[in-house]
């Protein structure tokens, strides 16, 4: 099947404009031109056309009304704009016409929006009968063609933006390979089987149970059982989804990033060394505070030290040399003396004995005072001394701490200044760390999905068994009780057929699978300009696509763009064999994503491929460089120039 | 002679220990007047100088403990050598005003040259000294 003919009236860029694609030797068509010329939306005229969407809409266009901005604006007795685009079709001597129309509004509403009016397809065929054509408006039938000639859920795999290529098979791709495989399995009506089976066989068993209370019970907990592990596949499927997408996500994220080191572990590495430094800053602070407290006693009594040492020496002397008298309480003497006994043993006192502390009262009126200033002395000295040997080691230990604090603060504070540096050479800060937190936001995702995804494998299995058991029990029952023999058989049967249709439709997806991967490896190999680099393309059981190197190790990470371009092209060549769907291919900027001389390289790849089918392809002129148009230069059908002047495109020669 | 009962420093070094105060209250490390006045007798213990001028009182004696006594009482036994100078407490006090007096200088010096610090160098300076 060919696209013949694509013809756009005021849609968008469109005036009214003419795109014919006729066949030579090659079937190659190539259009030139700059960004916002109206390149992506023929992509989007096409969907537009087919499906009434517009995938491929630039930020700008998004916020525009699909008419032609001149034909709204511009001044006439019509209230309204129509819009058309028609895509000519040619398979197999058919022709066929898919032609939407619609009216918009030249007035804008409220909202300054151009309402649209009227929007139909129809299409019409040309079977080989003269003039004659067949249109048809009916959406089912509509929808049936569409679906015969172009699949909307694989309208990825015939046209598409080419810097989708190069980043094809990123993990999202394992779900997108799955859909594409399980449609090209058309393997429907072997699921509606199955369903419809399911049914049959809860109606039978119904049956069967009759107006058992306790076997109509199992029979409902099984079915809910078998409910609740329904809606356990399609949650599962949504979250395998989601995680792929957010996976997806964390590699767009992390090729923004790059090398750049993660930021939001910097700021907090930061926050917590700008705590660190003011923590330590305190203690030192603390520290010096102490020692500013033991400084005082510290400096007089070291300045007092040797006199102190001499002083001591001297009252020590006198006391040896008894200079210093005893001390004693002369009110205990006194006290002796009037009671006329000793207080301190309670003897009477002898005569000599009180004249001894009569004598004794005597001498310690002379000299008692000063001697216990002395003695005083002396023990103050002990204390003085005592005081200098502790603030001495005090101060040692807080001037060692300080040095240590004052240590850790420098180290902090050197390594706060390198990630200031490390921060200060990324060019756009602001927009990085958002980049690093939205990553984070996305890796907590991934986790919680993951885990989310754990949990509901293991009630899924839990129901199963549940299921088996059950089900167990309740076929005993049933035997017990004598069931019919015919019903059993039926039941027996369904169940059997119901095995047979979901083993067949595992197959025919393994089989897909197979297909799809042996032809994307014949394609990728017969296509790659270094080969023999590479020994064997996989396609697991997990939709995983892979690319072995020649040592045997996956290298599906290390291809360069070029390369996982070509890949993502084989596995879209295969993917049009498979379904026995000859479309053909149109792709927006094809190499945009590829550099060097592997841009050569892949043209090549490209110009092989228009060989057997037809290839539109859409470059911009720096693209289109001498190199490629040396490589396209004899393959093209068709060449020529896309040029947007006055808000309107047009075609010219190139 | 009536025994006294304060100890007093020249007029001129109560603007120094309001400068001090003023330099410390920041940190929140106050130093006690009679802090001040051992650490200026202890730097001047060698070089006693005589107050000219006008005094003023710092601190009643009465505040004193008695191991700052004691250091009164070294400082005089450090000029005079002889224990009897104990029992003539206003020497004591005379003497050790004037050693505070010229240690004053010495503070002075440091606040100046030092700042809020100018107390850790002191005792740095002290550490070096007495090694």
């Amino acid at each position: 099947m060919r696209i013949t003919k694509i013809h756009l009236q005021n849609f968008r860029q469109y005036r009214n404009c003419v795109y014919t694609f006729e066949k030579r030797a090659n079937d190659i068509h190539i259009i030139v031109g700059e960004n916002f010329q109206g390149k992506s939306n023929l992509l989007n005229s096409i969907n537009w056309c087919l499906y009434n969407e517009e995938p491929h809409l630039t930020d700008k266009n998004k916020a525009l009304a699909i008419p032609n901005t001149n034909a709204l604006i511009e001044p006439s007795q019509d209230p309204v704009v129509p819009v058309m685009v028609e895509l000519d079709l040619e398979d197999e001597g058919k022709k066929i016409k898919f032609v939407r129309k619609a009216q918009y509004s030249k007035q804008p509403d409220l909202n300054s929006k151009y309402r649209e009016l009227f929007n139909k397809l129809i299409i019409q065929k040309n079977i080989g009968r003269g003039n004659n054509w067949d249109i048809i408006d009916d959406d089912e039938l509509l929808r049936f063609e569409i679906d015969k000639y172009f699949p909307k859920n694989i309208r990825e795999v015939f046209f598409f933006d080419g810097e989708q290529l190069s980043s094809y098979f990123k993990s999202s791709s394992t779900q997108r390979i799955k859909n594409n495989i399980t449609l090209i399995s058309q393997i429907q009506i072997l699921e509606i089987i199955e369903d419809r089976l399911d049914k049959i066989i809860t109606k039978k068993n119904s049956e069967a149970i009759g107006g058992s209370k306790d076997l109509s019970l199992l029979e409902k907990e099984i079915l809910a059982l078998k409910n609740s592990n329904s809606e356990i596949s399609d949650c599962l499927e949504s979250l395998k989804s989601e995680l792929l997408e957010a996976k997806s996500e964390k590699e767009r994220l992390d090729e923004v990033i790059g090398s750049i080191d993660d930021l939001t572990q910097i700021n907090d590495q930061r926050k917590l060394l700008q705590k660190q430094i003011i923590d330590t800053q305190v203690t030192i602070l603390e520290k010096e505070s102490s020692l500013i407290q033991a400084a005082p006693g510290y400096i007089m009594l070291s300045y007092c030290h040797q006199d102190l040492l001499e002083f001591q020496n001297l009252i020590s002397e006198m006391q040896k040399k008894k200079q210093i008298p005893p001390r004693i309480d002369k009110k205990l003497l006194e006290q002796s003396i009037k009671d006329d006994k000793c207080v301190v043993c309670n003897t009477k006192l002898t005569k000599a004995g009180r004249e001894n502390i009569e004598n004794t009262m005597e001498s310690i009126s002379i000299s008692s005072e000063f001697a216990r200033h002395l003695n005083e002395q002396a023990s103050q000295i002990s204390i003085n001394l005592n005081n200098l040997l502790h603030t001495k080691e005090l101060i040692t230990i807080f001037m060692r701490d300080i040095h240590h604090y004052k240590e850790i603060e420098n180290r902090l504070k050197q390594r706060l200044d390198d990630l200031d540096r490390k921060i200060s050479s990324i060019p756009d800060l602001v927009y990085m760390t958002n980049k690093w937190n939205k990553r984070k936001e996305i890796e907590n995702a991934i986790e919680m999905t993951t885990q989310e995804i754990g949990a509901k494998k293991a009630e899924y299995k839990r129901n199963d068994e549940n299921i088996t058991m059950k089900q167990g029990i309740l076929d005993k029952e049933l035997k017990k009780r004598g069931i019919v023999e015919s019903l059993k058989k039926e039941i027996d049967f369904c169940r059997e057929l119901q095995r047979v249709v979901t083993e067949a439709k595992i197959q025919l997806i393994d089989e897909t699978r197979e297909d799809a991967r042996k032809i994307t490896k014949q394609t990728f190999f017969s296509l790659h300009w270094a080969k023999e680099s590479y020994k064997d393309v996989l396609l697991s059981e997990n939709y995983e696509l892979d690319v072995r190197h020649k040592s045997g190790s996956s290298c599906i990470g290390s291809l360069s763009g070029a390369e996982r371009a070509l890949l993502a092209l084989s596995y879209i060549m295969a993917m049009h064999k498979i379904s026995n769907l000859n479309l053909p291919l149109i792709i927006d900027t094809p190499i945009a994503t590829i550099s060097g001389t592997n841009r050569e390289n892949f043209s090549k790849v490209l110009a092989e491929i228009g060989k057997t089918k037809e290839l539109i392809l859409l470059f911009t002129p720096a693209e289109y460089s001498l190199e490629l148009q040396s490589v396209f230069n004899e393959e093209h059908a068709t060449l020529r120039r896309l040029i947007c002047s006055n808000g309107e495109s047009h075609l010219e020669e190139y | 002679m009536p025994v006294r009962d304060r100890l007093y420093i020249s007029v001129h070094n109560r603007a120094l220990l309001e400068k001090i105060d003023d330099i410390l209250k920041p940190s929140h490390n106050n130093l006690e007047r009679k802090e001040i006045f051992f650490i200026a007798m202890a730097l001047g213990l060698d070089t006693p100088e005589e107050i000219k001028g006008k005094k003023d009182g710092l601190f009643l004696l009465k505040n004193l403990r008695d191991n700052e006594i004691n250091l009164l009482n070294v400082c005089a036994w450090h000029h005079y050598h002889d224990v009897d100078i104990l029992s003539d407490t206003n020497k004591v006090f005379d003497i050790a005003e004037q050693c505070a007096n010229a240690g004053f200088k010495l503070i002075e010096l440091a606040v100046k040259n030092h700042g809020e610090s100018f107390i850790i160098k002191l005792m740095t300076d002290t550490q070096n000294r007495f090694k």
